[in-house]
């Protein structure tokens, strides 16, 4: 989750005395990045996944499932026999928010042939063999969003509690600091989070009311010094930690682009995709031992590291603060990039006025300016004492530091200085899947999509006040069959872009803006189509495959993974946010009242686990794909 | 299309030729103009056969007073060529259906192709033999007219790699064995991809033949519904019997990024009788 360096971290106080400097440098830096690279052109597509793991044992005798707390050794075991001795390695492993979570990637990125859609499954294999081998006896790697008792008495292995007092990191009632990483980054977000925000991060999130949850739904917690009441809403299930929100594991995709006005319109286009995408991923239902009412993570994140102050979230006069802030660092994107999404942008837009100027006055457009000015209306919330003074021609931290702790929906991606790396965007709303096939899939999916987005230049812009409420709808229980989205029905008479610096020979067509056209539509209609509506992301995913030269092997793989997206978003298959409910619903346990015990938890996890590594079916989530890749 | 546009030069010029070929030009671009998703390939040719007829008869010709047997029927701002400066960045792909076996069109074909696309030389040929009548298979001798024409092509650097379409693994293995120049590719249709043959997947292993997928009917288009497109493209209802010749369907495609840049049919037709 971004930029780790060592040393010695800085308390809040300390760290806004250099938030100007870091933002001023930060500004420098990307403009020295800017003016070497803006004219790049003809960069070739590589692309990469990023699956997140978590750690967990399952306790046989106690019939209990626990994170495991042991993240760093398993990470430092498995860099010690991987890339640090072998540059080919074919995996890459990299430190997460818990302290019970690594996060895996290819070692090295895919190219643009079809046939490297083939490998994708192959290496998310490896990943999770190659992690597991490193792993104790009954412990085991899942790649599962949201661990259903996180927060719960006695959830960490070895068990671990909470410190609710001021000296805490979190100060959490339920999570404790052991389950942070013990790099220092991630416990001074955490604070620092916490203090500039000047309480407890509060996240609620609506309960499933079952046939017997108690209703209204309220809960005491006797170590509380009154600031739980306070925030803690009835029908609500309430958490009070980053932990509960970067602690969840997610799935992400990151491209190059050929340009940087190729990577400014995938950007744009892909924008739109998040909330369907998410919907049709959705994978976590639970929380703190509660079934919940929503299926998607991002709520829980974006509320986890909340860190404007009451009168940036309006709820007082601004007096100390500068802006008024409309949405979290972990929220949904503000404006658009490209020429073609400038129409759209109807969002109000905080920038940093002076920032702006300086940018526009350096030789940057509007659209980018805005865009980093709004990112710059952020402070960085960990700084560490040796890296204050940079070298701004050869190091971009400080500019990564703003960068880094704004995560939206999508990431624009300037090429890191003196680097060979082009200009990337990055794909963050997915949830990540229990297998690798649908991991394989949902990747797959979108690395096509942008395919056939480029070959096509299809647009699929529509307000960006409408993708806003797209991503709330998106999260709601079953969306992915009961969600109507805004989406936009002729997507073949947007826009022209221009991508590759050169003006290729279009038809004479019009774009003259008028009648553009988005109404509402299910997730099955955008997949799949709709006579007369739309004619579906499926068909002309097919329609472009048919074009290229793509190998049997590589097309039946793609064909499975084309089949699992349909299915999800028919509703013939179930999403992994449906299939845990309906675990828990049919536990001989479970009573009906919305709470998931450590007993039901244990049996979900191995069954889980069990579907994962190949030794048991589960035609109701993913159909039946023939396993090629074990 | 209202029919007082189309010009009589057009009709005239129609009339007296003894020769079609057509060109859609990119389709790619033509996708975003018709609004829609392209359907299955024969619904794609046969719309498109008909949209450029239509958009080339309402097109002001020059006048002229001879009347070429071959009449050249394009939209020439809607084709796209590739430029000296991106040929290594592109690879140029073909699929020719023969409809008809007449000796010429490989050739024809192929060299239509390079001049309409501005190549010196077509990355890769895959050669659909013509539709058999029910019952009949496939056979080497019915294969090699076709392929000792793609072998000379390949001879005259006009083609770099040269595939069959269709073939089980017998024909396959004749093919490979009686051909001087190898099959390289052999295109399957997507259906079987998930169960391939063993026997065709163990022997295009063994000899580096590669085996790609395709969508594409038996037959892409019937005579009947090649007469239907030209009737409704040329708005007449009393057009000469036209019969299709082949179909040679191209995709330029940007290697390193994987993105189509061009996509269109050229289509040869002859006037059955005088």
């Amino acid at each position: 989750m971004g930029l780790l360096s060592q040393g010695s971290p800085l308390n809040w106080e300390e760290t806004r005395k250099y938030a100007d400097h870091i933002r001023k440098h930060g500004i420098i830096q990307f403009l020295n990045i800017y003016n070497k690279v803006k004219d790049r052109q003809k960069d070739v597509l590589k692309w990469g996944d990023e699956v997140e793991y978590m750690l967990v044992e399952l306790d046989d005798k106690d019939e209990k499932v626990r994170i495991v707390l042991n993240g760093e050794d398993v990470l430092e075991t498995l860099q010690d026999q991987g890339e640090k001795i072998n540059p080919n390695h074919p995996t890459l492993w990299r430190p997460e928010y818990g302290s019970y979570m690594i996060e895996g990637t290819p070692g090295q990125p895919y190219g643009g042939t079809m046939s490297e859609f083939n490998t994708v499954e192959g290496n998310m294999g490896k990943r999770r063999r190659e992690a597991s081998s490193v792993l104790n006896q009954n412990e085991t790697l899942c790649t599962i969003t949201s661990f259903p008792r996180l927060g719960c008495p006695g959830f960490t292995k070895p068990e671990s509690r909470p410190t609710p007092v001021e000296k805490g990191v979190s100060k959490s009632l339920f999570f404790p600091d052991e389950a942070i990483n013990r790099h220092p980054r991630f416990s001074t977000l955490t604070r620092n989070i916490r203090h500039r925000r000047g309480e407890k991060v509060v996240i609620n999130v609506p309960i499933f009311k079952d046939k017997l949850t108690p209703s209204p739904f309220v809960e005491e917690f006797p170590e509380d010094d009154g600031e739980a009441a306070r925030a803690a809403l009835p029908d609500h299930i309430y958490m009070d930690a980053m932990g509960f929100g970067m602690g969840n594991c997610c799935l992400q995709v990151t491209f190059q682009a050929c340009s940087i006005d190729e990577a400014r319109y995938l950007y744009d286009q892909l924008a739109t995709f998040c909330p369907i995408v998410m919907a049709l991923s959705a994978a976590s239902p639970f929380y703190r031992g509660y079934v919940s009412d929503i299926d998607c993570r991002w709520g829980v994140i974006s509320a986890s590291v909340d860190d404007r102050t009451q009168e940036e979230r309006g709820l007082k006069p601004l007096k100390n603060n500068k802006y008024r802030i409309f949405k979290s660092r972990y929220d949904s994107i503000d404006s658009y990039l490209s020429s073609c999404g400038e129409k759209y942008n109807d969002i109000d837009l905080t920038i940093d006025e002076e920032i702006y100027k300086q940018l526009l006055g350096a030789g940057i457009d509007k659209l980018l300016a805005q865009h980093i000015a709004h990112l710059f209306i952020r402070d960085p919330l960990s700084v560490f004492e040796e890296k204050i003074h940079l070298d701004d021609e050869n190091e971009s931290d400080h500019f990564e530091n703003l960068q880094s702790t704004n995560w939206q929906t999508m990431r624009f991606k300037p090429p890191p200085p003196n680097s060979e790396i082009g200009w990337r965007v990055e794909f963050r709303p997915m949830e990540v899947q229990l297998t690798d096939f649908e991991n394989a899939a949902y990747v797959v999916f979108v690395v096509l999509l942008t395919r056939v987005i480029l070959s096509y230049k299809l647009d699929f812009l529509i307000p960006l006040s409408k993708v806003d409420e797209n991503m709330k709808v998106a999260q709601k229980r079953n969306a992915v069959l009961e969600g109507m989205f805004y989406f936009r029905n002729d997507i073949f008479k947007g826009c022209n872009p221009v991508l590759d610096g050169t003006a290729s020979a279009q038809n004479g067509l019009e774009t003259d803006g008028a009648n553009e056209e988005y109404i509402l539509m299910s997730i099955d209609t955008i997949i799949n189509g709709k006579e007369g509506v739309f004619q579906g992301l499926i068909p002309i995913l097919n329609s472009y495959l048919e074009n290229m030269e793509v190998d049997v092997d590589t097309r039946c793989t793609i064909l499975n993974y084309l089949k699992l997206i349909k299915k999800r978003a028919s509703g013939e298959l179930m999403t992994m946010a449906k299939w845990m409910r309906e675990f828990v619903a049919k536990h001989p346990q479970y009573k009906q009242d919305s709470v998931i015990t450590d007993k039901i938890n244990y049996d979900l996890f191995q069954k889980c686990d069990r579907i994962a590594k190949g030794e048991e079916q589960c035609p109701e989530l993913i159909g039946n794909p023939v396993n090629k890749f074990k | 299309m209202d029919p007082q546009n189309i010009t009589s030069e057009a009709k005239m010029l129609l009339n007296h030729a003894k020769i079609l070929r057509l060109h859609t030009g990119n389709l790619v671009n033509r996708s975003r103009l018709k609004k829609k998703c392209p359907g299955s390939p024969s619904e794609e040719l046969r719309d498109c056969i008909q949209a450029t007829l239509s958009d080339w008869m309402s097109a002001t010709k020059p006048s002229s007073k001879d009347f070429p047997d071959t009449l050249d029927c394009s939209i020439p701002q809607a084709t796209d060529v590739v430029t000296p400066e991106e040929r290594e960045e592109v690879r140029v792909s073909v699929k020719l259906f023969l409809c008809e076996a007449v000796q010429s069109s490989i050739r024809d074909a192929v060299g239509l192709a390079c001049q309409t696309l501005a190549v010196s030389q077509l990355d890769s040929v895959i050669i659909a033999s013509p539709g058999l009548l029910e019952g009949d298979s496939q056979s080497l001798a019915h294969l090699q007219p076709a392929w000792e024409e793609l072998e000379a092509l390949v001879r005259n650097q006009r083609i770099a790699a040269i595939g069959t379409s269709d073939l089980d693994k017998d024909l396959l293995e004749q093919l490979y064995n009686w051909a001087q120049v190898k099959p390289s590719s052999n295109q399957v249709n997507l259906a079987s991809c998930c169960v391939m043959p063993p026997d065709l997947t163990a022997f295009a292993k063994e000899f580096d033949i590669q085996l790609l997928t395709h969508n594409d009917p038996k037959e892409l288009m019937s005579a009947a519904t090649f007469q239907e497109a030209v009737q409704e493209g040329t708005q007449d209802l009393n057009v000469s019997d036209w019969r299709l010749e082949w179909v040679l369907r191209y995709s330029i495609i940007v290697k390193s990024r994987g993105i189509i840049k061009s996509k269109g049919y050229l289509v040869s037709a002859r006037k059955a009788s005088p």
